[in-house]
C-alpha cells in the first residue's frame, strides 16, 4: 500500500474526485431515483436495515447491514443474537470493505499460461468449467477433483457435501488455518468428543489462560469479551482474577490480573506444573475419574522444581497461581490450541482440560456438546495427506473457494510447483484474488456473502441466517448457485433438486420448522428470521461436558533445542489470518500492543537487541524452518527475552493493492510444531508507521488505575468523584472566570470505563465507517498525518510491567479551548453542549488543533479519496470532507439528529440509549457508554458519579464532557489466602 | 554626535546632491541583482500556487505540529518590521538625532517586512480562497468573524500596521519628492509629480504637515507596541505549555526590536557603501544601533530565563517538562543556537573596537538575524511538537516546499528594498536639512 | 492657496506683487519686519525645510487644527470598533469556549486598533485638506529651486512703495526679486 502515498493521491484526484460525490449523493449504484415503481424497501434518503450474519470469521456473529440508497454503508452487530449481541469487531465491521474491495474480480474469466486475465462471460465460463470436470468424470477420475473451501457450515455446508458426492469428486477439503485442531483433539482424548468447546466465562471465578487471545483473535473473540467482561465485573459477587501464562504481553495479556512469562515451548510445563501440584492437592478425590491411574503415574516422572526451570516461573509467582487454583470452585483453563503460538499445542491444550475436569463445578461451564463449527475443519493429517496426493499427480483438478493455503499453509507450496508443472488445474471460485487462487487458470467468482444466501452454524442450536443486504456490486453469483448450474451441466435431470441456492436453502429450513414443531405456517416464521437473523434455541439434548479419561497421550514431544531464539507468530487483531489484509480499515488501524499501521515487525526483547546490538526499526535476518525473510526489529518488552514474537497475516504476494508490499508472511517463517529460528542484524533500517508518540504517559496520569480494595470502600462510603462536570451546576467562583451557561434539553457526555476497555479497536473502525473518515496510507501515517477520529492510546507501565489503554476521542468540553480560537466560527458550542465543526466554514487556520489539549483534530491535508467502488461504502448522512477542512468527533450528531426525527411529534425527549454513537454501539464489552447528563437518572449521569469516575486533563478546567472510569486493579496481597 | 558633524555636507544642495546622486541610474549589477530577486520570488510564489492546488500536505506539517514555518516566517518578518517604526517614530519623539540618516531605510525596510509578514498568514491557510471571511464584510447570513480570537486580532493589527506604516512613510517623503521633481525633467518628472501631489513647501503647508507628522508619530509608537504584543497573544492566549505564559508580549517587542535592528545593521552597511552614504550614515549612527542591540539582546536573554524560572515556579509538571525538552530534546541544538546568537551575539558590542568595525557590525546582525528566527521555530514547532498528551507527541521538518516560499519572501524583500534604493532617496532630504540649519542657529 | 486671492477685494489702489528670493531663512527672516514696516503683507514663504519658526513673524498661529481630526477620529475608530464587535457578537450569540456574548476583553484590542487606525487616517487626510493637497496647477510664485536651496517670500505691497520695498528686499539679502504680476481692480 506504499503506492497509497502523496502522489498516487494525486494521481487518483482525478479518477476519484467525482466518486465522494457519488459517495454523498442519493443515488443507488445501478438505478437513478427516483423509480418509475419503487422497490419498497428502498425509500431515498432513509435507511432500511438488513439481519443477517457475519462471514469474516467462523465466529459467525450477527449482522445488521444498513442499507442506504440500494447500497450497503455500515454493518452492525445483531443486538438479538447470541454470539455477539449487538457489538461487533473491527475485522467484522470491515467486512464492508470486502465487498467493496477494488480488487475483487469483476466477473469470470480465465488466464493463460503467462496468467494474463481475460474476461469470459458466465455462458462461456461455465462450459469451460462443466468441460474440465466432464474431462475427468467421463474418465471415471472424478476422485481426481478435488474441491477446497474455507470452513463451511448449514446448507452451503450441505450443498457442497451433495455435490461432492452426486459427482463422485475427490471430496471435500474446508481449509482454515486457525483450526484449533489440538484443542479439538485433546477434548476427544479428555472428553471423549472431537469438539473445540465452548466456554461460559462469566460464570467462572478464575481463568488461567495459557498463551489463548480470546480478547482478540481466540475463536469467537467478540463473545467472550463479553463475557469476560462480565467476568471481570459482575452484576453482584467477586469480581474474577485472570492470570495470563505466555511469552508477550499480548491484548489478552494486558488484560489479564497477573502475566507470568513462559517460552512458546514451555507453556506446556507450566501448565504441566500447575496440574501436578495441583494433583497434590487432590488427595481422595483422584479415584473419581477414569484414567487416574496413568495420570498420576505419568506425574510422578515429574518434579516440580524441573517443571518451574523448564518454565521458568518464579515459585513463588507459581505458588500464588497454584493457591488461586486450588482455592477457587468454577476455573476456566485455556490455551492457544495453535501451533504458531505454541509448539506443543497439543500438550498444553490436553493439560487445559484435565485442569478444568479437576473442578466439578467448572466442567458445566465448558460446553463440548455444543462445541465450536472450527472443529470439523480439515485436519492437519488430511491436508499433508492431500499434499502428498497432489505431489504424487493423484489430483489434477482443484476447485477452491475462500481458501488459501498457498499464503498460510508452507506445506502447499507444491501446489504452485504442481500448476506450474501443468499436472494441476485451479478453478477458482473464490470472489477475490488471492494467492492460491492466482494459480487457478479459470474463475468462478463467487459473491461476497453480503450479496448472497446462506446460514451459518456456528455452534450447534444457533443459525444465523445470511441474506443478499445488496444487489451484486460486479458481475458475480452465489457459490450456491454456481454448483448448482455446474451440475445441471453436468448430470443428467436435476440430481439436486433445486434451481437456485435459496430454494435449496429454504427447503432446508422448512425441515427444521417441521422438526422443531414451530406452530402457524412456514411464511410467516421465515418472515420472522428474515427479521431476527437467525433462529437459535438450545437443543434440549445438549450433551453435558463428562470426563472420559484422564490418562496422558501416548507421546510427550521433546523439545528441541538448537537455536537460540524461539519465534512465536500470532494472529492479530486487524488481519486474523491474512484474510483482512486487503482492507485499508484494518491496515491502518494501528497494533493494540505496538501501534503500528501498514506492515509487520519482530518483536525482540531490550536485553537481547542489546546483546546482538540490534537497534529499533533495524532490519534483521530472520532464519525459520519456512524459510527466511528480512524484517525490521521492534525493540520492546512485550515480548520476553530469548523469543522473537511477529504477526500474521501480512506480506501478501496476490491479495490486492492494499495487502501489497506490506510487511512479511509469517506462515512461511513458522512450521509448526519446530518454532526455533535464528536472527543476524543487517545494516538497513524501514521506518515503522506507528500512530504513538510515546511508549509511557510520563507520570502525567492521562490513564488511572484505582485499587480495588479503596474502590470498595469508597463505593461503600458513598463517595463522590471530584469532576469539574460540564453543567451550570459545576460552575465555581474560585476557578471558573467567566459565568456558566445552560445548556437545552440535553448535554450529551460519554463515559468510558477503562476497565471495561480491553484496546480491541473496534470503536476506531466503527467511527471511520460511520463517518467517512479517510484512509491516508503508509507515508502519511509516517508523516503524522492519521485521521482517525478516536484513537486507542497504548501507555506501558514498568515494574511489574503492565498497559494501560486509553480511548481519546474529542471531549467535548463545555469551555472547549479549542472555540474561541477560530477567527470564523467554524467550531462552536452547540445548544446540546456538543462541540460542532462545521466543515464549510472552517478555512483551515488549525488553531483549534494547536489548542486541543487531547490533540484529537484532525485536518485533511489533501483532498483523501477511496479508489472505487470503496466509495460506495460513504456514509450519505456525513460529508466527505474536502482539502483544508479540519474534522473531528462528532459524537455522531447525524446520530442525535436522526433520532430527534424519529420521536418528532411525540412530545417527549429522547430516553436514554435512544441515540447511541458508533463507537459505543459496537463496544464488545460496553467499555463506552453515551447519554444525556441533564437527565440524573441516565446511565452517564449515574456512571459519573461512581468513585472512578475522572476526567483526563481535568486540571486544565476546560470541562470535558467524556468522563473516564479509572481501571481497577487487583493488588495481589488481596488474592492471597 | 562630534564625528556626525564634521562628515556632513556643509550645505543644503550638498546634501541634496549627496542623497540624490544615490538615484544615478544604476549598472547591470544591479538589474542582474533585481533580476534575480525577481526569479526567486516568482519561484517561491508557484510553490505557493502547488500548494494550493495539492493541499497543505505538501508541507511538512502534522499533527501534532500543525504549524510549520510559515508562521515562524510570519513572526520574523512582523519582528523585522518592528525597528523601522520604531527608529523612525520613537526615536522621532524622543529628537535622538542619529536616527534621521537611518530614518527612511529603516521605514521602507518596516512596510516591506509588514508586506511579507502579511502573507504569511494566507500560505499557513487551509482555504486560502476563502481567506475573505476573516474579514468583517457585510453578508446575507450575517456571519461575522469572531472577534475572539488572536487570529482576528491578528488580521486587525497587521493590516492598521501595513497602512499607518506604509503611510507614514510616504508622507515622510513628500517634500523629498517634491524636491527629486524639481530637479529632474521629463517622464520622472510628471511621475515624481504626481506621487508629491504638488508639494510646494509653502509656509502653510509646513505649519500643517510639521503637526500632522507629529502625530503620526505619536500614533505609530503605541501601534508598534501592539502589533507585536498582539502577534505574542496567537501564542500566549492559547493553553500550550510554552506559550500560555504572561512575559510573551514584552518578551515578543524587545525581540522584534532585537531581530529589527540587526536587520537594519544588514541593510544599512551594505547600502551605504553601494549608494556612497558614508557621509551622512557614519560609523557614529551604526554604533548607537550596535548599543541599542546590547540593551535589546539582555532584554530578550532575560525573558528566556525568567520563562525557565516561571515554568519551574510554577510547579506545573507539564509546563516544565516542555521546557526542559526544549533544552535537550529534539530541537536542542537550535534552542542552543537561539541562545547564542540572540544573548551571547550582541553582548560582543560592548567592545567598542567591535561596534566601530563595520565587518563586525555585519556579521553580529547576520547572526541576531538567525538567531531571531531560531527563536521563532523553537517557540512555535518546540512547544506543539511536546504537548500535554505523550501518545499524541511528535516531531516536524520542514518541507522543500515551505523551504522554497521561505526562499521566495527573502528574495521579495531584497526585491523591493533594491527597487527602493533606487527610485526613492534612501535617505531623508529635507530632515538633513533642517539638521543644518538648526546647527547653524546654534 | 490661491496667491491671487485678496487682489479683487483691493480697495481701487494698484496693487504689486513681489517675489524675494533668498539664500537662507536667516536673510528671510531678517527681511520680513523691514517690508512689514513698509506696509507690505506677507502672502506666501516658500522653503524646502520646515519653517514653522518664521510663523508668528508674519502673524499666524504655529499650531495646526489637525489635531481636531486627529482626536474625533480617534474617538470615532473607538467607539466604531467596539460597538461594532459588540454587534457581531449579539447577531449570532455563538457560544465559544464557554465564554460569555459579547465579551469584555476582546474589546479592548479591537477598541485600540480602530482607534489608532482611524484617527490616524483623519489625521492624513485633514492635513492634506489643509495643504490643499493634491494640488494639480503649478503657481506662479513657486521657483523649482525652493524645494532645493533657496527660501521664497513673496507679497503683496501698492505700486507707490514698490521701489522701496523692492529694495530693502534687497538690503535684507534677497538674492533676486521678481515683480510677478500687476492688475487694475475695478472701482
Amino acid at each position: 500500500m506504499a503506492s497509497l502515498g502523496r502522489r498516487h493521491f494525486l494521481k487518483l484526484l482525478g479518477l476519484v474526485g467525482s466518486a465522494s460525490l457519488t459517495g454523498c449523493s442519493s443515488e443507488s449504484p445501478r438505478r437513478l431515483i427516483p423509480y418509475l415503481n419503487p422497490p419498497k424497501d428502498v425509500v431515498p434518503g432513509k435507511a432500511s436495515w438488513y439481519a443477517t450474519t457475519c462471514m469474516e470469521c467462523q465466529a459467525g456473529c450477527g449482522l445488521w447491514a444498513r442499507n442506504r440508497d440500494g447500497r450497503v454503508v455500515k454493518l452492525e452487530g445483531n443486538p438479538a443474537h447470541p454470539v455477539n449481541r449487538g457489538a461487533l469487531c473491527a475485522r467484522g465491521q470491515a467486512g464492508l470493505q470486502g465487498l467493496y474491495d477494488p480488487d475483487r474480480f469483476r466477473g469470470p474469466g480465465e488466464k493463460d499460461g503467462s496468467g494474463v486475465f481475460r474476461a469470459l462471460s458466465w455462458e462461456e465460463a461455465f462450459s469451460k468449467a462443466a468441460m474440465e470436470l466432464k474431462g475427468l468424470l467421463s474418465r471415471g477420475e472424478g476422485e481426481r477433483a478435488l474441491f477446497m473451501t474455507g470452513l463451511l457450515t448449514g446448507s452451503l455446508r450441505d450443498l457442497c457435501i451433495k455435490w461432492v458426492e452426486k459427482l463422485a469428486l475427490g471430496g471435500l477439503v474446508m481449509y482454515e488455518p486457525l483450526s484449533y485442531e489440538p484443542l479439538a483433539q485433546a477434548a476427544q482424548k479428555v472428553f471423549g468428543t472431537w469438539a473445540v468447546p465452548h466456554y461460559s466465562m462469566e460464570k467462572a471465578d478464575l481463568i488461567i489462560s495459557f498463551g489463548a487471545d480470546f480478547l482478540s483473535t481466540w475463536i469467537s473473540p467478540v463473545e467472550y469479551a463479553r463475557r469476560f467482561s462480565e467476568f471481570r465485573t459482575p452484576e453482584e459477587g467477586k469480581r474474577g482474577f485472570f492470570v495470563f501464562f505466555g511469552p508477550r504481553l499480548s491484548q489478552t495479556a494486558a488484560n489479564a490480573d497477573m502475566w507470568l512469562q513462559v517460552r512458546p515451548g514451555a507453556q506446556r510445563y507450566a501448565a504441566l506444573a500447575l496440574l501436578k501440584a495441583s494433583w497434590k492437592d487432590k488427595e481422595g478425590e483422584k479415584a473419581l475419574w477414569p484414567g487416574s491411574a496413568h495420570l498420576e503415574a505419568f506425574l510422578e516422572k515429574w518434579e516440580e522444581e524441573t517443571l518451574l526451570s523448564k518454565a521458568g516461573l518464579k515459585r513463588e509467582e507459581f505458588h500464588f497461581v497454584r493457591k488461586l487454583f486450588q482455592r477457587s470452585r468454577r476455573p476456566i483453563v485455556l490455551s492457544s490450541g495453535l501451533e504458531t503460538v505454541d509448539p506443543h499445542a497439543h500438550e498444553t491444550a490436553w493439560i487445559s482440560h484435565v485442569l478444568c475436569s479437576l473442578k466439578k463445578e467448572s466442567l458445566e461451564l465448558i460446553d463440548v456438546g455444543r462445541g465450536w463449527s472450527i472443529a470439523s475443519a480439515a485436519k492437519r493429517s488430511e491436508l499433508l495427506s492431500l499434499r502428498d496426493k497432489i505431489e504424487s499427480k493423484e489430483i489434477s483438478l482443484l476447485l477452491v473457494h475462500g481458501a488459501n493455503p498457498v499464503f498460510s499453509f508452507p506445506e502447499f507450496e507444491v501446489l504452485e510447483e504442481a500448476v506450474r508443472k501443468g499436472h494441476l488445474k485451479l478453478i477458482g471460485l473464490s470472489s477475490t484474488e488471492d494467492e492460491t487462487t492466482s494459480l487457478s487458470s479459470l474463475i468462478l467468482p463467487a459473491s461476497n456473502f453480503l450479496e448472497d444466501w446462506a446460514d451459518v452454524e456456528p455452534r450447534p442450536g444457533i443459525r444465523g441466517i445470511v441474506q443478499p443486504v445488496m444487489g451484486t456490486v460486479f458481475d458475480t453469483r452465489g457459490l450456491g448457485d454456481v454448483l448448482l448450474e455446474l451440475t445441471r451441466r453436468l448430470l443428467p435431470g436435476d440430481p439436486l433438486g433445486h434451481y437456485s441456492f435459496d430454494g435449496f436453502l429454504k427447503e432446508r429450513w422448512k425441515s427444521f420448522h417441521e422438526e422443531l414443531g414451530i406452530p402457524g405456517g412456514f411464511d410467516s416464521w421465515w418472515a420472522e428470521i428474515l427479521r431476527r437473523g437467525g433462529q437459535w434455541v438450545e437443543p434440549s439434548s445438549s450433551k453435558r461436558c463428562e470426563v472420559e479419561s484422564l490418562s496422558p497421550p501416548m507421546e510427550w514431544a521433546s523439545d528441541e533445542g538448537g537455536q537460540e531464539f524461539e519465534l512465536l507468530a500470532y494472529p492479530t487483531v486487524q488481519f486474523l489470518d491474512g484474510r483482512g489484509a486487503n482492507r485499508p480499515w484494518l491496515q491502518e488501524l494501528p497494533d493494540p500492543m505496538t501501534q503500528i499501521t501498514w506492515g509487520s515487525w519482530l518483536e525482540i526483547h531490550p536485553q537481547d537487541a542489546e546483546r546482538l546490538g540490534i537497534s529499533n526499526e533495524q532490519v534483521v535476518v530472520l532464519k525459520g524452518f519456512g524459510g527466511e525473510a528480512e524484517i525490521p526489529a521492534y525493540v520492546t518488552p512485550l515480548t520476553i527475552p530469548g523469543v522473537l514474537s511477529m504477526p500474521l497475516g501480512q506480506g501478501h504476494t496476490s491479495f490486492g493493492r492494499f495487502a501489497k508490499g506490506c510487511g512479511v508472511n509469517g506462515w512461511k517463517l513458522c512450521s509448526r510444531g519446530a518454532n526455533h529460528v535464528s536472527i543476524q542484524p543487517r545494516a538497513l533500517k524501514v521506518k515503522f508507521a506507528n500512530t504513538d508518540g510515546s511508549l509511557y504517559q510520563h507520570g502525567r496520569g492521562l490513564a488511572q488505575g484505582m485499587d480495588l480494595g479503596e474502590y470498595q470502600e469508597a463505593k461503600s462510603k458513598g463517595q463522590l468523584p471530584k469532576l469539574r462536570l460540564p453543567l451550570p451546576e459545576a460552575y465555581d467562583p474560585k476557578e471558573d472566570f467567566y459565568p456558566p451557561h445552560k445548556h437545552n434539553l440535553y448535554r450529551w457526555a460519554m463515559v468510558v470505563d477503562l476497565d471495561r476497555c480491553i484496546g480491541c479497536g473496534a470503536c476506531v473502525i466503527a467511527c471511520n465507517a460511520e463517518n467517512n473518515v479517510a484512509i491516508v496510507g503508509r507515508e502519511l501515517v509516517l508523516q503524522g498525518r492519521e485521521m482517525q477520529w478516536i484513537r486507542i492510546e497504548r501507555y506501558l507501565e514498568d515494574h511489574p510491567l503492565k498497559v494501560r489503554f486509553l480511548p481519546m476521542l474529542c471531549q467535548h468540553c463545555d469551555a472547549a479551548p479549542c472555540e474561541s480560537v477560530c477567527p470564523v466560527y467554524a467550531p462552536h458550542h452547540s445548544a446540546e453542549g456538543l462541540n460542532n465543526q462545521v466543515y464549510n466554514r472552517c478555512i483551515g487556520t488549525r488553531f483549534c488543533s494547536q489548542n486541543c489539549p487531547y490533540k484529537v483534530r484532525r485536518f485533511n491535508w489533501f483532498t483523501f479519496t477511496r479508489p472505487k467502488p470503496l466509495h460506495l461504502q460513504l456514509n450519505p448522512d456525513v460529508t466527505v470532507r474536502q482539502k483544508g477542512v479540519m474534522e473531528k468527533c462528532s459524537f455522531c450528531v447525524q446520530r442525535i439528529v436522526e433520532a430527534k426525527n424519529r420521536i418528532r411529534g411525540e412530545r417527549r425527549t429522547l430516553r436514554d440509549g435512544e441515540v447511541i454513537p458508533a463507537c459505543a454501539q459496537t463496544c464488545p464489552t460496553e467499555a463506552l457508554v453515551f447519554g444525556n447528563l441533564m437527565d440524573p437518572e441516565s446511565r452517564v449521569a449515574r456512571l459519573s458519579r461512581d468513585p472512578r469516575a475522572y476526567q483526563v486533563l481535568g486540571h486544565l478546567n476546560t470541562k470535558p464532557a467524556v468522563i473516564y472510569l479509572r481501571r481497577l486493579e487487583t493488588r495481589r496481597e488481596d488474592m492471597a489466602p | 554626535m562630534k564625528d556626525w558633524q564634521a562628515s556632513t555636507p556643509k550645505s543644503y544642495s550638498e546634501v541634496q546632491e549627496v542623497i540624490l546622486g544615490a538615484l544615478s541610474p544604476p549598472g547591470r549589477s544591479y538589474w542582474g541583482a533585481v533580476i534575480l530577486c525577481l526569479f526567486g520570488l516568482l519561484y517561491g510564489a508557484s510553490c505557493w500556487a502547488y500548494q494550493i492546488l495539492t493541499g497543505m500536505g505538501v508541507a511538512g506539517i502534522n499533527h501534532p505540529v500543525n504549524w510549520g514555518i510559515y508562521l515562524v516566517n510570519f513572526v520574523f518578518w512582523v519582528g523585522i518590521a518592528h525597528s523601522g517604526t520604531l527608529i523612525s517614530a520613537i526615536l522621532y519623539l524622543l529628537r535622538a538625532r542619529w536616527r534621521t540618516s537611518i530614518a527612511r531605510a529603516a521605514e521602507a525596510m518596516t512596510v516591506f517586512a509588514v508586506m511579507i509578514a502579511g502573507l504569511f498568514p494566507f500560505i499557513h491557510l487551509g482555504r486560502v480562497w476563502i481567506f475573505y471571511w476573516i474579514i468583517p464584510y457585510p453578508n446575507q447570513r450575517d456571519l461575522w468573524p469572531n472577534f475572539q480570537s488572536p487570529l482576528v486580532f491578528d488580521f486587525l493589527a497587521i493590516s492598521t500596521y501595513l497602512t499607518v506604516s506604509s503611510m507614514f512613510w510616504y508622507m515622510g517623503m513628500l517634500p523629498d519628492l517634491a524636491a527629486l521633481r524639481d530637479q529632474s525633467t521629463g517622464l520622472k518628472r510628471r511621475i515624481y509629480g504626481i506621487f508629491s501631489l504638488g508639494w510646494q513647501g509653502t509656509h502653510i503647508q509646513w505649519r500643517h504637515y510639521g503637526t500632522a507628522y507629529l502625530l503620526f508619530a505619536a500614533f505609530a509608537t503605541p501601534l508598534v507596541i501592539s502589533v507585536h504584543s498582539v502577534v505574542s497573544w496567537d501564542f500566549a492566549l492559547s493553553i500550550v505549555p510554552g506559550w500560555h505564559s504572561t512575559i510573551f508580549a514584552p518578551y515578543f517587542v524587545a525581540g522584534a526590536i532585537h531581530s529589527g535592528l540587526a536587520m537594519v545593521l544588514t541593510l544599512l552597511i551594505p547600502m551605504r557603501g553601494l549608494l556612497g552614504l558614508q557621509p551622512l550614515i557614519n560609523v557614529g549612527t551604526l554604533e548607537s544601533i550596535a548599543k541599542t542591540m546590547v540593551l535589546t539582546g539582555l532584554i530578550v536573554g532575560y525573558s528566556y530565563g525568567v520563562e525557565y524560572f516561571m515554568a519551574w515556579y510554577s510547579g506545573n509538571m507539564f509546563e516544565w517538562d516542555t521546557f526542559i525538552w526544549r533544552a535537550f530534546g529534539h530541537y536542542a541544538p537550535q534552542f542552543w543556537v537561539m541562545v547564542v546568537c540572540n544573548v551571547a551575539g550582541p553582548l560582543l558590542f560592548l567592545i567598542k573596537a567591535i561596534r566601530t568595525n563595520l565587518i563586525w557590525l555585519f556579521a553580529v546582525g547576520i547572526i541576531v538575524n538567525i538567531g531571531m528566527w531560531y527563536e521563532r521555530f523553537v517557540i512555535i514547532v518546540g512547544s506543539m511538537s511536546h504537548e500535554y498528551v505523550p501518545h499524541a507527541w511528535g516531531v516536524y521538518s520542514p518541507s522543500w516546499v515551505e523551504l522554497s516560499i521561505m526562499l521566495g519572501s527573502f528574495s521579495m524583500f531584497l526585491f523591493l528594498f533594491l527597487l527602493f534604493c533606487k527610485f526613492v532617496p534612501p535617505v531623508s532630504v529635507f530632515e538633513m536639512k533642517e539638521h543644518l540649519w538648526t546647527h547653524g542657529k546654534a | 492657496m490661491d496667491p491671487w486671492e485678496g487682489l479683487v477685494e483691493g480697495k481701487g489702489k494698484m496693487k504689486e506683487r513681489l517675489l524675494g528670493i533668498f539664500t537662507s531663512l536667516g536673510q528671510l527672516e531678517e527681511a520680513i519686519p523691514l517690508i512689514q514696516q513698509k506696509g507690505a503683507k506677507v502672502r506666501t514663504v516658500y522653503s524646502p525645510i520646515d519653517c514653522r519658526e518664521i510663523l508668528e513673524k508674519i502673524g499666524v498661529r504655529k499650531t495646526s487644527p489637525v489635531r481636531f481630526a486627529t482626536l474625533l477620529g480617534g474617538l470615532a475608530g473607538l467607539s466604531l470598533g467596539v460597538g461594532f464587535a459588540i454587534y457581531t457578537f449579539l447577531e449570532w450569540r455563538f457560544v465559544t469556549s464557554g465564554k460569555p456574548t459579547p465579551p469584555a476583553v476582546p474589546l479592548v484590542v479591537v477598541g485600540f486598533e480602530m482607534t489608532i487606525l482611524f484617527g490616524f487616517l483623519s489625521t492624513l487626510l485633514c492635513m492634506l485638506f489643509l495643504c490643499g493637497l493634491p494640488r494639480l496647477r503649478g503657481s506662479q510664485g513657486y521657483d523649482p529651486r525652493f524645494s532645493k536651496d533657496r527660501f521664497g517670500l513673496l507679497l503683496e505691497c501698492d505700486r507707490a512703495q514698490r521701489e522701496e520695498i523692492e529694495i530693502s528686499l534687497e538690503q535684507a539679502g534677497a538674492e533676486e526679486v521678481r515683480v510677478l504680476r500687476t492688475r487694475e481692480t475695478s472701482q
